[in-house]
């Protein structure tokens, strides 16, 4: 019998919170939000299984927790992986900041110290592209190069977090070594699967030091992403941007024998639908209730260092989340 | 036009406009063995990029896939 505490019950958090209802293996959710409201509606959903709890950061978790999935605002999930470790409790959190989870990748030796794992990046982009990422790397003997994209925002908090990553200034892997990027270079127009199509897409932090650590040989590493519509649209656009596609392409460089070739994966749904799913599937990860799709290792890692990329997919599949490869000709 | 210095030339001209041709003639063939020496290293160059560069180019023209089957490949 598996206990989860979901914390964070926005977009991103109720989708995962249903998707773990529907994960065999785990058989009590506790529901904690700022908004009881919110925390209510999900526990009526997920029927028996859930319950509300009042909880925040600041107190230690509730007993009989194995594990904890994290959907807070990108930044504020830092105190609650403090917390969990202190529990000795392994948690996924859904974050995509760069300047938290660099702060938890610092929390690593903690994490190793206590024997909790941490997974940090559990959404869209960083986490499903990382297993994407993973996947491709399954097909090339040596990998050199790694490009991730990615478009749609979950809900409002995600869309603040996005804002912010293309206001602070990158990070990037050159040479094998992360990098801050002293001047941003100009948009790129990228391919993402139908119906999310061509967009421009610029250079942003998110999930780069997490690719790094799972695959360290590769010299160059790069995220991109659409950035979200001005505010000054904002009475003419949609009130739950969590409805907007959301769509996540990875390109990944590498060697099959001498040939250097391109494996171009990709996946598109519901942004919020998505990490929903993948913060959901990550956390029934970490109590062992889906052991075929992966184990998590103590210490602060992205999903890319703990799956087993096929197995993971499959999961996501019978979810109804698909990805897709590219297949063309390359036009010099 | 550049001529070849020859004796002929040199006993009907003069020593010293003699002189001038021969120094003329050196001149073009310096440049000439300059411009030959940048073509080769050139060619070399371009060779060597073309054969040990990552000069690769990713697919820009094709469809997306749905992955599927036992390995999702």
């Amino acid at each position: 019998m598996s206990t989860v505490l979901l914390v964070g019950v926005g977009a991103l958090g109720a989708r995962a919170g249903r998707q773990l209802g529907a994960t065999r293996g785990i058989d009590r959710i506790l529901v904690a939000d700022r908004r009881a409201d919110r925390a209510e509606a999900l526990r009526k959903f997920l029927g028996a299984k859930a319950e509300t709890v009042e909880w925040s950061a600041r107190r230690p978790l509730p007993p009989g927790v194995d594990a904890v999935a994290c959907a807070l605002p990108a930044g504020d999930d830092v105190p609650l992986v403090i917390a969990a470790l202190e529990s000795g409790v392994p948690i996924a959190t859904s974050g995509d900041n760069q300047e938290s989870i660099a702060t938890l990748l610092r929390l690593n030796d903690e994490a190793l110290a206590s024997g909790v794992a941490v997974l940090a990046g559990c959404g869209l982009a960083p986490g499903l592209s990382d297993v994407l990422a993973a996947h491709a790397a399954t097909l090339l003997d040596t990998v050199d190069e790694i490009h991730v994209s990615r478009a749609g925002v979950a809900g409002p908090d995600s869309e603040a977090s996005m804002r912010r990553l293309h206001s602070e200034r990158p990070h990037e892997v050159i040479g094998g070594a992360l990098n801050e990027v002293r001047r941003r270079s100009t948009h790129e127009l990228i391919w993402f699967p139908e119906p999310v199509g061509d967009k421009e897409c610029e250079l942003i932090g998110a999930g780069v030091a997490l690719l790094h650590k799972s695959f360290p040989s590769a010299a160059r590493i790069t995220v991109r992403a659409v950035e979200p519509e001005p505010r000054s649209t904002g009475w003419f656009r949609r009130n739950d941007p969590g409805d907007n596609w959301g769509a996540t392409r990875v390109e990944v460089w590498g060697r099959i024998g001498n040939a250097r070739v391109p494996v171009i994966y990709g996946s598109v749904g519901r942004t919020a639908t998505i990490g929903g799913a993948v913060l959901g599937v990550a956390t029934a990860l970490l109590v062992g209730a889906l052991p075929e799709i992966g184990g998590a290792q103590p210490g602060v890692t992205g999903l890319a260092g703990c799956v087993v990329p096929e197995a993971f997919l499959a999961e996501l599949d019978r979810r109804g989340i698909t990805a897709s490869k590219f297949e063309g000709v390359p036009v010099a | 036009m550049l001529r070849r210095p020859s004796g002929r030339l040199a006993s009907r001209n003069g020593p010293m406009e003699s002189c001038v041709v021969m120094l003329k003639a050196m001149r073009a063939s310096r440049a000439f063995r300059r411009s030959l020496i940048v073509v080769v290293v050139a060619a070399v160059a371009g060779a060597l990029v073309r054969v040990q560069g990552k000069g690769s180019v990713a697919p820009t023209i094709g469809g997306w896939r749905q992955l599927s089957g036992p390995h999702f490949r």
